[in-house]
């Protein structure tokens, strides 16, 4: 059994330690894709740390050893869907995220695509962000929304030519 | 989109520095919650006999203990209250002593000149004394807040269904070893902070640091630095981890190594933060949909504090026993050994089929607990090692039915007729009985 299943599995029987290494290994994924919500250090931090704990006490549902990401990413989705439900804040992306400056990648162009994502209504953003930026297959993406994988093409489909409305075209192959 | 540039979009966002101390905590917190869940079956009668024997002790107290003696150190304080038990004062280094670490009580008295005392916004760290058994290094730590802690922090006084017998502080730190050249040998880190608050400002604990069977693994950092991200192998049907641990055995060879620990050896701790739970104030939490809890608040200390301790070993109570208790696959228990505190045991199991779960037993077939949360190392305080017997079993066949019969209300009944030992001793996949 390889290394990471075998984590997977004996955190599915409850043990902490395993399951901590395998939040090390996702924790930066985790940060990132909160901060793409709430662009705030501490609202960001708040949600991982919700999802780790959330994340723990739910584990012995994990079905399948290899969707461990998948399944995390879905709990995470939730913690943050909860986030803007009880804070009333309207999920957008902003500058706040983008602090980097070494990058072959401009800051115009980073707040470009963030804010034409941010002009996305949620299942459209959502999925862009999953593919995209986590990197899921639409399987995986329709695992973590609950939804059909027809209509997580039809949501990518539908939000790829939204956001050509935002972006310029060298943005697309 | 682009995969590059996409792929540069995420790695753009910056990572907070405090993101390990936060999954710090909610690990720490789970693992508390996990632990007091476990130890409660078992400790149920003596909760029961200390009820009723001392209740006003032990569910009255609203505050701080007033200004408790410490007499002696902390080692002989507290070495019969947490994890780390046995008589940690025996052969114990004094690296301050307890003037000198109650010194910054009185801000005129200035931090003392001493190297394990440590000041930093506010809060003086002193490592008083430490003892090494090759099993683990035990540290006595005292913390010394020039403002009150809030009494929160102390689960013993605030709350009514705590039961352990010790307050717990997440120690946040690092620790490296290195030879005496100075060359580093692993990185790992200290445990839980577990003892008491002696007044408002004041609280002695026990750390341990386990050092018995230390593999080398790279840091997520360095495998990282070194091109290796996980998520680079979760884009086919299944996550590739094969191909992800012989990229990491390629880039760090030493993958896995056992690493041995000299006799003589450097110590060095670096503490970032201190993190307690406040037990008397909680803040709301959503969990799903309308679904709230209260969780506790966090107290946070945060700075540097950094000590290095130099390490020797005398072998005189230290017996490592080849017991090659193998099958023909040469699978099985290798050595077990017993040091002054604590007994460990080295196996060689096989990796692909199952897991599995070692427990061992005293000459009277009861189970050695664990020290801490994380050591893989039996306390031995108390027991009779005369005869230590090690099992190997299924870990799924000991966690769900085998230890079971040991946690049972009715094991002292059943213990008549057949020993925790002698139980497992039906159900193991190995097992050896050792004479110290």
């Amino acid at each position: 059994m390889d290394e990471i299943q075998s984590l997977v599995k004996k955190a599915r029987r409850g043990n902490v330690n395993a399951y901590g290494e395998l939040i090390e290994h996702h924790k930066k994924y985790l940060y990132r894709t909160a901060m793409l919500y709430t662009k705030n250090e501490q609202d960001a931090l708040d949600v991982v740390s919700e999802c780790v704990l959330k994340g723990f006490k739910n584990i012995r549902k994990l079905k399948k050893d290899e969707y461990f990401k998948t399944w995390l990413t879905k709990i995470l989705l939730n913690v943050i869907s909860d986030f803007y439900k009880k804070s009333e804040i309207p999920m957008t992306i902003d500058e706040a995220v983008i602090v980097n400056t070494e990058s072959s990648i401009s800051r115009e162009e980073c707040l470009d695509l963030y804010q034409a994502i941010d002009a996305l209504s949620h299942p459209y953003k959502t999925v862009i962000i999953l593919k995209y930026f986590s990197d899921l297959k639409l399987s995986e993406i329709a695992d973590a929304m609950n939804i059909p994988q027809g209509s997580v093409s039809a949501y990518l489909s539908r939000a790829k030519t939204e956001l050509k409305n935002y972006l310029k075209e060298d943005y697309y192959a | 989109m682009r995969r590059e540039i996409e792929n540069e979009f995420m790695e753009e966002i910056p990572v907070s520095d405090r993101l390990d101390a936060v999954i710090g905590t909610s690990i720490n917190k789970i693992k508390l919650q996990k632990r007091r869940k476990t130890i409660s079956n078992t400790a149920l009668t003596i909760c029961l006999t200390i009820a009723v024997a001392g209740s006003a002790f032990c569910f009255t107290h609203t505050s701080f203990a007033e200004n408790l003696p410490i007499v002696g150190f902390i080692f002989r304080n507290l070495q019969n209250q947490t994890n780390y038990r046995g008589n940690l004062d025996d052969n114990v280094t004094i690296l301050a002593e307890p003037e000198e670490a109650a010194a910054s009580k009185n801000a005129e008295d200035g931090i003392p000149d001493n190297p394990y005392i440590t000041e930093c916004n506010g809060l003086t760290i002193s490592i008083t004394e430490a003892v090494y058994d090759r099993g683990g290094l035990y540290l006595g730590i005292r913390l010394q807040n020039e403002k009150t802690f809030p009494a929160g922090l102390s689960g013993k006084n605030n709350m009514e269904d705590y039961i352990l017998s010790y307050d717990m502080l997440n120690l946040i730190n690092d620790v490296t070893i290195k030879d005496e050249n100075g060359e580093i040998l692993v990185k790992t880190f200290a445990e839980n902070l577990e003892g008491n608050f002696t007044d408002e400002n004041t609280f002695i604990g026990i750390s341990q640091i386990d050092l018995s069977q230390l593999k080398y693994y790279p840091a997520p950092e360095e495998i990282e630095a070194a091109g290796i991200l996980v998520d680079d192998y979760m884009t086919g049907e299944n996550f590739d981890d094969k191909k992800y641990w012989a990229d990491i055995k390629k880039s760090f060879p030493r993958t896995g190594e056992k690493i041995e620990i000299p006799d003589h050896f450097i110590c060095e701790l670096k503490i970032t933060g201190i993190i307690g739970e406040d037990f008397l104030n909680t803040s709301t939490k959503t969990i799903t949909g309308e679904d709230k809890i209260e969780v506790y608040d966090k107290v946070v200390y945060e700075g540097n504090w950094e000590y290095t301790l130099d390490v020797s070993f005398d072998e005189k109570d230290c017996t490592v026993k080849e017991v090659n208790a193998l099958d023909s696959d040469g699978y099985g228990i290798v050595t077990v050994t017993k040091s002054k505190y604590s007994v460990w045991v080295e196996t060689n199991l096989p990796s692909s089929d199952a897991d599995y779960f070692t427990v061992v037993c005293d000459a009277d077939g009861d189970l050695l607990e664990q020290q801490g949360y994380l050591a893989e190392t039996y306390s031995t305080a108390g027991r009779d090692l005369s005869k230590i017997s090690v099992f190997v079993c299924d870990y799924d066949k000991y966690m769900d039915e085998l230890k079971g019969y040991y946690y049972s209300s009715d094991y002292e009944t059943k213990k008549a007729d057949k020993t925790f030992a002698e139980y497992l001793s039906e159900h193991a996949e190995y097992q050896a009985e050792i004479e110290f």
